[in-house]
């Protein structure tokens, strides 16, 4: 995973968040990335679709079998080792933020009293 | 359901690989968020789910066809004269022997003149000989 690739754009991030926790079709990948925003963050069909054809492009994300008594008309899709590395690369860089302004915070706290 | 064709519409404006590629998928996803948008949200919802459609197509759809040339030179013909007519306008309020709203449907119809025609005129001839059109000069490197 090259940090050049960080920060994640928000769609590209949700679409790879949604998928981690297993495939999905796109209405469920557009409801995860709303969950998972707490309707912060809202995913239209477009913005949808042109992300997830990028990500086949660039391999973070492929095609993958339907379920078996799913609708036929629905494509699933199912998150790659790259795009997995992509998606853990910028949850790290996060979660160093995360615990950066939390120090931060403390220092303040400290100068303040 | 006039939903799904109005969508349709819109889908006509997206890039024609996207549409060909994930068309019915789009079309699908829209028509089944708006169902659950006003199950749960009623009008607001729906109106909620119709409103980002749109702007989708002013973020997603428009940015590729305003990197065309045939489209980018009218538009920029069209906003110099409309920016020529405001100053105008603005500077010259007065309209000798006009009055009530003669000179507002005179200032449109000059927009309308002054701008649409260069702007239809260079569309054509863009559209007619690309090869007439300045290439960028390329500099050469030793």
């Amino acid at each position: 995973m090259e940090s050049s690739n960080l920060p994640l754009p928000p769609a590209t991030f949700f679409i790879l968040f949604a998928l981690a926790s297993g495939e999905k079709h796109g209405y469920a990948i557009m409801r995860e990335a709303r969950e998972a925003s707490d309707n912060g963050f809202e995913l239209g069909p477009a913005t949808l679709y042109t992300t997830i054809q990028r990500l086949l492009d660039s391999g973070w994300i492929e095609e993958a079998e339907s379920p078996e008594g799913s609708d036929s008309r629905r494509r699933y899709y199912a998150l790659t080792r790259d795009g997995n590395s992509a998606l853990q690369g910028d949850l790290k860089r996060m979660e160093s933020i995360v615990k950066r302004s939390k120090a931060l915070r403390l220092r303040s706290v400290e100068a303040a009293s | 359901m006039i939903a799904t064709r109005i969508y349709s519409g819109f889908l006509s404006l997206y890039p024609a690989e996207l549409r060909r590629d994930f068309g019915a998928e789009m079309s699908q996803v829209f028509v089944e968020d708006l169902e659950d948008s006003y199950r749960s949200r009623g009008v607001a919802g729906a109106a909620r789910v119709w409103w980002r459609s749109v702007k989708e197509l002013w973020r997603v759809a428009l940015p590729e066809h305003a990197s065309k040339r045939e489209i980018e030179v009218p538009i920029v013909v069209y906003c110099l004269n409309n920016l020529y007519m405001a100053v105008m306008l603005v500077s010259f309020p007065e309209v000798p022997g006009a009055h009530g709203a003669l000179p507002v449907v005179q200032a449109i119809a000059g927009s309308l003149l002054f701008s649409l025609i260069p702007a239809l005129i260079t569309f054509v001839a863009l559209r007619v000989g690309n090869h007439s059109v300045p290439v960028p000069l390329v500099l050469g490197t030793k």
